[in-house]
């Protein structure tokens, strides 16, 4: 009996830390000091050599807005946010990087202020949340009897939440699937270099993409427009994106 | 009493009999032929009348013969009849238009015409067409060695205003599509640009017609005014084409009588009562080459943004006195002519201490979309302090006239700032660093290395971690992530499984009930078969009539017995059923019990088959 319990102990701890991750090495305070003194492209090679995480992306962050690259920043903000969405010092810093920068976002459609209301983390779990209170409940129906009107209503109810938190988590993940512009650049016409141009695109500014040609990509920025813009110009929020 | 006697009937029939050998008399007379044209001298915008009479004869075949720069309409014809001292005279007369295409020196051979049979000639006409009365004009340059100018129905001409242009620049030029006097038109579509490296305004579905003369041949012209902007170096070679279907003048042609007017005869878009043949025709123009030239790099402006024209800039900026950090509206107006499509909002040549925002832009055309001003209004804050001057506004172009970029200044315009209100208002937020200034003139500075960065953080961010935090490998959404995608499919399938089990047990319930329903029916019919076998007045009837009922009951109520007890039935049915009054009087009989002389088992016997009958 001692040994299924040490087996099960251990198996958990195991879990745990996979699920949890390694630990960093302890460099950081040597990124942060190349940070304080004013190296920020070094602060940056230092903080991405350590790996990934909500902190380093943020410190990285801050590094190229300290260094006037306000495209950056929103993006390793972003990325910091993808990891934790609700994380209120990469929120302000985001926020005061677009206010410096007049990067203003368009005002919020409906659809935006119902699924921003919660994260894309807390849409999933309450995604994960429902089939497994609706599954606990059915299983209770074994033991305690339950009248058809009721798992007809309980039913029906679950079904809408799961559409609703599906939804949820669909509209941020087509959020992280977007780029950000890096380089203050033009909308062009055609995925040529000598192309007309439809306007100029503001680093810092959030573009979807739709498709490539050569090295352009032809993407629909916040306001709607839509043009063909240099692939080095732009760079996805998720780093595996396309 | 006077009366008046209508003449009969046969009174006018003799005056016809009368009258008809007169005409016949007439028509009798050889007839002849006369032909006249009027005038003689026409210049060829001006036609002709030509008249054919014939004397003594009501009616001709007239074959009008062909002649290459003459045209003949039908006019119709008219007919007289004289009665003279009882003399009768008939007299027809054909009118034909004469339009010369070209001019010259023509002669109508003698024009044969069959009057009754009789084959006459007409005496040969000469006569001259001069050149226009306007006078004619010379072929364009883009007209000359068109293909067939002088006997195709059709042709196009493109007229650019030049042949060598810039990138972006956007020049005039017509479109225009000449048809043959005479040439008839009933479909037409617009011309197409067949090419590429140039771009061309949409085109009018309702050009101005005019008309022109082209190597002494009148010509009706549709003329299109348009735009063309080269949008792609090299040199590029246009065709124009378009799709019509003609009506051609058909050369030999019936006389229609009765419809000779000038109106129908001068439209180039008509057909009616006319000869004509419908041809499809596809008109193209020659080739015309225009020389696209790629803009200079050298010299090129910073703030040059795709502007190629003649521009000139307007700035004001309203207000002028203001409050520590109250917006200005800066006003920028472009005008001239050019590519308004790439004219963007001139920017500040210092923006140094003012923060920028994005500007809204209104285009007013003037006669053409590349002829008016574009107004830019554009939201400035003064964040320090000390200035007192909205710094001169940049806006380059290049100028294809001059082959060379200009770049506009605009005056500063000073501001005041109100000092009371400075003092009321908190500090002026803090000077930001070069780096962070949203301009482009400054972000061109900012992307240098090291020795450009400032030595300090400047911006008001919330400080960097000192501690790292969760590392992950990916940046993966929770729903991405093993463990919750396997939680879920765990739930999923038992979600699936309780429901696929419960859907499974209805139909596995439902098919037994078809099956132990279609079992009990077979079981009924059998019992009361088996009960009308008996005899319901025997004395050994309930003992005999026990066994199928006990049969029919284990089988109805599911009873896990291999025979019933009289407590069993009296369970299962109640003790005032007829199953167990039954199985008491059996149970009487078979031990020695003297049946009841009240007991009526015939009764007894039919309360049995209905219990059955009814039973489920």
């Amino acid at each position: 009996m001692n040994t299924y319990f040490t087996v099960i102990a251990v198996s958990i701890l195991v879990f745990w830390q996979g699920a949890a991750g390694a630990q960093p090495p302890a460099d950081l305070d040597g990124c942060n000091r190349l940070y304080h003194d004013g190296a920020y492209q070094q602060a940056i090679a230092c903080y991405e050599s350590i790996g990934t995480s909500t902190e380093l992306l943020f410190n990285i962050g801050n590094s190229f807005a300290q260094m006037g690259q306000p495209g950056k920043a929103v993006l390793f903000y972003l990325r910091a946010l993808c990891l934790s969405p609700a994380d209120a010092d990469v929120r302000t810093n985001l926020a005061q990087i677009r206010r410096e920068h007049s990067l203003f976002p368009p005002d919020p459609s409906f659809a935006d202020r119902l699924f921003s209301a919660l994260t894309i983390s807390q849409w999933s779990y309450l995604c994960l949340a429902v089939p497994v209170l609706y599954l606990a409940f059915l299983l209770s129906t074994k033991f305690r009897k339950r009248r058809r009107t009721t798992i007809g209503t309980v039913t029906l109810v679950c079904t809408l939440l799961l559409a609703l938190c599906g939804a949820g988590a669909w509209y941020h993940w087509q959020q992280w699937q977007r780029s950000v512009v890096l380089t203050d650049d033009r909308l062009l016409l055609s995925p040529f270099d000598k192309s007309e141009s439809v306007g100029a695109i503001d680093q810092g500014r959030l573009v979807t993409v739709h498709r490539s040609y050569g090295d352009y990509v032809y993407v629909t920025d916040e306001t709607g427009r839509k043009g063909w813009l240099h692939g080095k110009s732009r760079a996805p929020i998720l780093p595996d994106a396309k | 009493m006077n009366r008046t006697i209508a003449p009969p009937v046969s009174f006018y029939i003799l005056l016809v009999l009368i009258w008809l050998p007169a005409c016949s008399q007439a028509s009798a007379d050889a007839p002849e032929v006369r032909a006249e044209l009027n005038p003689q001298t026409i210049s060829i915008d001006q036609p002709a009348t030509l008249q054919i009479t014939i004397q003594n004869a009501q009616s001709a075949d007239i074959s009008m013969p062909e002649i290459d720069g003459l045209i003949f309409h039908s006019q119709g014809r008219s007919s007289q009849i004289q009665i003279v001292n009882g003399a009768v005279a008939a007299s027809v007369v054909y009118s034909y238009l004469v339009e010369p295409v070209k001019a010259g020196s023509y002669e109508i051979p003698p024009i044969r015409v069959e009057a009754g049979g009789t084959p006459l000639h007409t005496e040969p006409l000469r006569f001259t067409v001069t050149a226009s009365a306007g006078g004619a004009s010379k072929p364009q340059p883009g007209q000359t060695g068109e293909p067939g100018a002088d006997k195709a129905p059709a042709f196009i001409s493109f007229l650019p205003e030049k042949q060598t242009i810039y990138r972006g620049e956007v020049i005039p030029a017509k479109i225009k599509v000449y048809f043959k006097r005479g040439t008839r038109v009933n479909q037409l579509s617009l011309p197409r640009m067949l090419g590429e490296g140039l771009l061309i305004d949409e085109l009018s579905n309702n050009p101005p017609q005019t008309q022109e003369v082209v190597d002494h041949v009148a010509y009706s012209v549709l003329v299109w005014d348009t735009f063309v902007t080269g949008v792609k170096e090299g040199a590029h070679e246009l065709t124009f084409e378009l799709d019509a279907t003609v009506l051609v003048p058909s050369q030999k042609r019936s006389a229609v009588p009765g419809f000779g007017s000038g109106f129908f005869n001068d439209d180039l878009f008509g057909d009616l009562f006319s000869n004509y043949r419908s041809t499809p025709v596809q008109v193209t123009s020659e080739k015309t080459g225009i020389e696209v030239l790629p803009l200079p790099d050298t010299s090129r402006p910073e703030s040059f943004s795709g502007a190629v024209g003649r521009f000139s800039l307007q700035v004001g900026a309203r207000p002028i006195k203001i409050d520590p950090g109250e917006p200005v509206t800066l006003t920028m107006q472009v005008s001239g002519a050019g590519n308004f499509a790439s004219v963007e909002a001139p920017e500040l040549s210092d923006p140094g201490g003012i923060k920028t925002y994005p500007p809204a832009a209104e285009f007013s055309a003037d006669q053409s979309p590349y002829r008016g001003s574009k107004k830019f209004q554009q939201a400035i804050i003064i964040s320090d302090p000390s200035s007192r001057e909205i710094p001169p506004v940049i806006f380059s172009y290049f100028d294809p006239d001059a082959k060379r970029y200009k770049t506009l200044f605009s005056d500063p315009i000073p501001i005041t700032l109100n000092p009371a209100a400075a003092d009321n208002k908190p500090a002026p937020p803090p000077k930001l660093e070069p780096s962070s200034v949203p301009t482009k003139s400054v972000q061109s500075v900012k992307s240098a290395d090291k020795t450009a960065e400032p030595t300090s953080p400047t911006l008001s961010l919330v400080p960097v971690k000192l501690d790292p935090g969760t590392l992950v490998e990916q940046i993966r959404p929770p729903f991405a992530k093993t463990w919750f995608v396997a939680l879920l499919s765990l739930c999923v399938i038992g979600i699936g499984g309780f429901w696929g089990l419960k859907i499974y047990g209805a139909i596995q319930q439902g098919n037994e009930a078809v099956a132990f329903k279609k079992a009990l029916a077979a079981k009924r019919k059998e019992t009361l078969f088996r009960l009308d076998q008996l005899n319901p007045d025997a004395s050994d009837y309930p003992a005999r009539a026990r066994e199928p009922v006990g049969d029919f009951l284990i089988a109805c109520r599911r009873l896990d017995r291999a025979s019933l007890t009289t407590a069993d039935v009296i369970d299962c049915c109640g003790s005032d059923s007829a199953a167990a009054e039954l199985f008491r009087l059996a149970d009487g009989a078979l031990y020695g019990k003297q049946q009841a002389a009240s007991v009526n088992t015939r009764d007894l016997h039919r309360r049995i088959k209905s219990f059955i009958s009814d039973c489920s």
